[in-house]
């Protein structure tokens, strides 16, 4: 320690220390104005985009569900589950790296893979097998619409096991825990063109798709390759999931609708049936069934023509049930009364061309209310002549015909109705239902109006919509206009009474313990192909109780082989239905026996 | 003003005088004063490692937890639809249909104001309202197999004379 190291003048070393000091200061100075000064945001983006990650945050489909929040549509987290076969064939390992026992592992992978798969999701082993073992690819769809977490406990089988290869895509699946129950009104959903999510393609599906849709969230954050980089920037934008539409369907109600309608169908050995039950005091429906139907979780599978909703979308001639529309319209501008008397002869001639009822007879003395009861054409014809022609129509437009009823359902149809200046031989044929269509929502809402002390409220299908938060969101209200006055109303559903109670009707339709009141319909049914008349449409609309009508149900048979009468083919099914709903809602017994007034004079 | 006549309202202020400030006692040596410093550096360098360590733990233990959560929520996603499925009108027509039940379209109605029976109660047999009762796809092939009209298709409307009514 006496002798000091020789380092040195310390002015040479200050200086040599300052100038290399200086060097690296200048260097350093110097990449720091090239990084932050001339390339600075293109640099940040760069950094940002290496160390950032962005993902969607899909939106969950809105849920449908009934009048009492059974489930009729709701979404479900699902995958798509693909195969890498490459990856398969050496169990994830480096080929070159491979021992012998790694490659008696991956010989038996394929193998094992299937097994667990069979033993998830069913299907054939073999079939699996030849997937997995698929030359030449690195992607085979496995299966699709697999429940994520039947998927989760796959990939956990698997890597317990020790084997690799098989990988998910995320798309959520849309399930009809029911089926076929109420497809025409619900639609289906198809896979989106980008291959994101599901759309609308069909019924409250397709019409609500964006209110169902939701808006879809993001995530970014950063990250290393160790994961998520915990202090890191992270912005979530959380998703908005889809409305939920609660329906007036009633589940339970439509499910033995939808047989009941079934039988009748093929009973009648008919192209199709429709059936309706509606709540008569505020135009909500209870059950909309179409027959033939279809899945709606696989609408692929279905016929064309099945897929949408006749009730509607399909217009026809409505036949008898509208002589009660027409009745309505005499009594409320005057002309008659259930009382009003009409000989009726064997025809009438009309345009050229003779009236004739469906029943032969002479010349029979009739009051209106016979009329209605004998359904007949010939005097309805010369009842309606006593009216205004024009006023006919208008009544019939405030009715709700020639414009849809705006109940929210996709592809409504308008019906036609001739205009006010119409033919009187055009008068006499939609007297009596034909030469004019309806849809059958259109028929049974203005038969409910007029029975409903002749109040039309507008047929609605959608109770209630709700966001994520419970936001409420606008959904098609009902909107009620009186059509006829009470007192016209009551005269209308004596002569509907008439149906059941009369001698014409004698028990024919009775409910045990209720007063009902009824009107059947057999019409000639347009061909659109020929423009002629081809096969018949049978119908049958009723009201009960006739003391303060609560419920109406209407079922529609399109084109029926043998027996062709509404009165024979669609009556027994608006007779149960009607009993069924009448008992599931609680309606009470009538305490007065039916009306029988006088029919003929 | 009274700025001015505080000071000599100052008690002790007078009396003692001058006081020689204490020398600064037993300063601390050079070596302790290092491996303090040391110390100090040391705990702290260890606290940054432990709390490093412990953030990094939590976000495995965040991401654990999530990864439980999607679990779980995919599971009550698939409990959800069994339950849905087993909550709709076919399935609970099936079960009890298995237990011996059939609807019965002629209920009648208690009057709980004063007990009163309201209609009058009927046995039925399940066969009162065509197609209503559940059958399985294997029995309606059955029946369509048999092609043959069933007795209780038959309707009271249908035995009445027809073509009164159009």
């Amino acid at each position: 320690m006496e002798r000091r190291l020789p380092l040195g003048s310390p002015t040479r070393r200050l200086q040599v220390a300052l100038v290399v000091l200086g060097l690296v200061a200048t260097l350093l100075a110097a990449r720091a104005i090239v990084v932050q000064g001339l390339d600075s945001a293109a640099n940040a983006a760069k950094a940002a985009a290496l160390m950032s990650v962005s993902r969607t945050i899909v939106a969950n489909r809105g849920t449908i569900t009934d009048r009492y929040g059974e489930v009729l549509a709701s979404s479900q987290p699902a995958v798509t589950i693909v195969a890498d076969p490459t990856q398969i064939a050496t169990n994830g390992k480096l080929a070159s790296a491979m021992t012998a026992k790694d490659k008696d592992k991956a010989a038996g992978a394929p193998n094992a893979i299937a097994d667990v798969l069979v033993s998830y999701l069913g299907g054939d082993h073999d079939t699996y097998v030849a997937q997995l073992t698929k030359p030449g690819t690195k992607y085979v769809v496995i299966a699709k619409k697999v429940q994520a977490y039947t998927y989760l406990q796959i990939s956990n089988k698997l890597s317990d096991l020790g084997y690799v290869g098989l990988h998910r895509e995320t798309a959520a699946v849309r399930t009809y825990p029911n089926g076929t129950l109420a497809s025409n009104v619900l639609g289906f959903v198809r896979d989106s063109d980008n291959g994101v999510g599901q759309v609308g393609a069909g019924g409250l599906e397709y019409a609500y798709n964006m209110q169902l849709a939701g808006v879809a969230g993001s995530e970014m954050y950063e990250t290393s390759p160790n994961g998520k980089i915990p202090t890191g920037q992270n912005v979530l934008v959380p998703a908005q999931d889809g409305v939920t539409y609660t329906l007036t369907l009633d589940a339970g109600l439509q499910y033995m609708v939808e047989s009941r309608l079934q039988e009748t169908v093929d009973q009648a050995k008919a192209k199709s049936g429709i059936a309706i039950a509606m709540n008569v005091k505020t135009g909500e429906l209870l059950a909309m069934a179409n027959y033939p139907t279809f899945d709606s979780n696989s609408p692929g599978t279905a016929q064309a023509a099945n897929l949408g909703n006749r009730a509607v979308t399909d217009a026809y001639e409505p036949g008898s049930v509208e002589k009660v529309l027409t009745m309505a319209a005499l009594t409320d501008s005057g002309v008659i009364t259930p009382d009003t008397r009409v000989i009726v002869p064997s025809q009438v001639m009309s345009g050229g061309r003779p009236i004739k009822d469906a029943f032969p007879h002479n010349t029979i003395n009739l009051t209106a209310r016979g009329i209605v009861a004998n359904s007949s054409n010939i005097g309805t014809v010369l009842l309606t002549r006593q009216m205004d022609k024009a006023k006919l129509v208008t009544y019939l437009q405030s009715f709700g015909l020639g414009s849809p009823t705006g109940l929210g359902l996709p592809g409504e149809a308008t019906g036609s109705l001739p205009s006010t200046s119409l033919a009187d031989n055009t008068r006499d044929q939609i007297s009596f239902g034909q030469g004019l269509s309806v849809t059958a929502i259109q028929e049974a809402s203005a038969v409910a109006g007029i029975v409903n002390g002749g109040v039309y409220n507008s047929p609605t299908i959608i109770k209630s919509a709700v966001t994520q938060d419970g936001k409420a969101v606008p959904v098609p209200v009902s909107t009620s206009r009186r059509v006829i006055s009470p007192a016209s109303s009551a005269m209308v559903l004596d002569m509907m009474e008439s149906v059941v109670a009369s001698k014409v009707g004698v028990n024919r339709f009775p409910i045990d313990g209720y007063r009902t009141a009824a009107k059947s319909g057999t019409a000639e049914r347009i061909d659109p192909t020929c423009k002629c008349y081809n096969g018949y449409v049978a119908s049958f609309v009723g009201v009960a109780p006739v003391e303060d009508p609560s419920i109406l149900v209407y079922v529609v048979v399109d084109r029926p082989q043998g027996a062709i009468q509404g009165s024979q083919v669609a009556a027994p099914a608006y007779k149960d239905i009607m009993k069924i709903a009448l008992q599931r809602y609680g309606v009470l017994p009538s305490t007065t026996a039916a009306r029988v007034e006088p029919i003929e004079w | 003003m009274s700025a001015l006549v505080e000071p000599r309202q100052r008690p002790q202020d007078t009396g003692s005088g001058l006081r020689p400030v204490p020398s600064v006692q037993g300063g601390l040596g050079r070596l302790p004063f290092l491996i303090i410093l040391a110390g100090v550096l040391v705990a702290g360098l260890v606290g940054l490692l432990m709390l490093q360590t412990r953030v990094q733990e939590q976000s495995f233990e965040v991401r654990q937890l999530q990864r439980q959560a999607t679990e779980l929520a995919y599971k009550q996603a698939q409990l959800e639809a069994e339950v849905q499925q087993k909550a709709t009108p076919a399935e609970i027509a099936r079960q009890a249909t298995a237990l011996g039940m059939v609807p019965n379209p002629y209920g009648v109605y208690i009057d709980v104001r004063n007990g009163a029976v309201v209609g009058s109660p009927k046995v039925v047999r399940g066969n009162e309202v065509p197609n209503i009762t559940y059958k399985s796809t294997a029995q309606r092939a059955a029946e369509a197999a048999a092609a043959t009209p069933s007795p209780e298709a038959a309707q009271p409307g249908d035995s009445t004379p027809q073509g009164t009514n159009q």
